[in-house]
This record gives structure tokens, sequence and C-alpha cells, in this order.
């Protein structure tokens, strides 16, 4: 009987190790997910006031989680818009932080943007370039699934 | 129902936006897509800016 008592004994502190090791894990990955972030506040430029440019807006869940993190960042985002929650979750993040565009930049630019189409015609547009024809013939795959993506 | 009216305030053409710090490129996932999404943004983008490119795939290219 002492036997299985020990074994049990033995499984119990196996088992409360590593609960503890795994909660050590979790303290160690938060914090370095705070030493990261705290490190990349830090060290942007124009005092911390920054502008991030994102080609892929999605369901906005990137967006929201950097306009929420960075109160000084803004953010200029591009997409198809070929799903249907993308402009409503778009403009949900819109009044979410439209207060924080007030007295901010002059005006020259609110904290979230977002323009949708091709961006293989919008960006070089925002650039104010003339787009151009990029060829991979030996990409014929990727090729179709380019046309897929954006039609 | 009120109809929104925010959508047209979605659009970013009409601000006037500096370069950008951060650049990150989650769209068309294919090499060419990546590749015309990248080259855009450097034109938006300042020259030492960090770029972010996630998950682009193309089994037949070795870069």
């Amino acid at each position: 009987m002492a036997g299985v008592d020990d074994e049990v004994a033995a499984v119990s502190r196996a088992a409360a190790a590593a609960a503890a090791a795994e909660e050590e894990d979790e303290k160690g990955e938060r914090d370095e997910a705070i030493r990261m972030s705290s490190s990349y506040g830090s060290s942007t430029p124009v005092d911390g006031e920054w502008l991030a440019l994102e080609v892929g807006f999605n369901a906005g869940h990137s967006a929201a989680l950097l306009l929420a993190t960075f109160p000084r960042a803004s953010l200029r985002s591009f997409d198809l818009c070929a799903h249907v929650y993308t402009k409503s979750n778009a403009a949900w993040l819109q009044t979410q932080f439209e207060a924080s565009n007030i007295n901010r930049f002059n005006g020259t630019y609110p904290r979230f943007a977002l323009s949708c189409g091709n961006s293989r015609e919008t960006l070089p547009a925002a650039a104010e370039l003339v787009p151009l024809q990029l060829l991979f013939p030996i990409c014929e795959d990727a090729q179709i699934e380019a046309s897929l993506v954006l039609t | 129902m009120k109809k929104s009216s925010h959508h047209s305030r979605i659009n970013s053409v009409e601000f006037k936006w500096p370069l950008a710090d951060i650049v990150r490129i989650y769209g068309g996932h294919t090499f060419e897509v990546a590749a015309s999404d990248l080259l855009y943004s450097q034109a938006l983008s300042k020259p030492h800016a960090l770029v972010v490119l996630d998950d682009c795939r193309d089994l037949q290219v070795n870069l």
C-alpha cells in the first residue's frame, strides 16, 4: 500500500512541477512580449509618433491591436475589400479611434484609414507612381493564384 | 433604418500621409503579389523602415 501511496505522491509532485514549469514559461513569454513591445515603442521615431503601412487589412484584428497598443501610432491600411466584413470592421475601428484623431497631426491624416482595391493599383496610386506590369514567367502557379486572389 | 454614412470616411486617399515607419505586407500570399506590394510599399515608406513580410510562398522559386 505504501508503494502505491509513494507512486501517487510522485505523480502528484511531477504534475505540480510540470504545472509550475508551464506557468513559468507563460510568465516568461508574457515578460518577453512586454519587453519587446516596450522596446518596439521606445525605438520608434518622431517623438514616439509613427505611421504603419499595412497591405492586407482583412478583418482588422492586427489593426485593432496596433492602434490599441500604441496610442501614438497611426495606421494606413490597404485591402482588396473582397470580404463583406472588411469595410464594416474598418468603419467600426474608425469610430473607436475617432476621438484620438482630433487635434492630432494638424488634421493632415487620421489615426486609421483604409483604401479598398487591388493593391497593384491602389499602392502605386497612393505613391503617385505608374503601375508596373510585373512578370514572373517561372511562377505559373503563382500567377494563377494571384489572378484568383485579385479577382 | 438609417444607413451608416461613415463608409465615406474610410478611404485614405483624401489625406496627406507622411512616409511610413513600419510596413506590414500580409495581402496576397503569392510571390507575384507580395513582390508587387513590397515594391510599391517602398515608395510609401521611409528609407530605413521596418518591413514585415508574412506568409509569402512559392514552391517553384528558390530565392
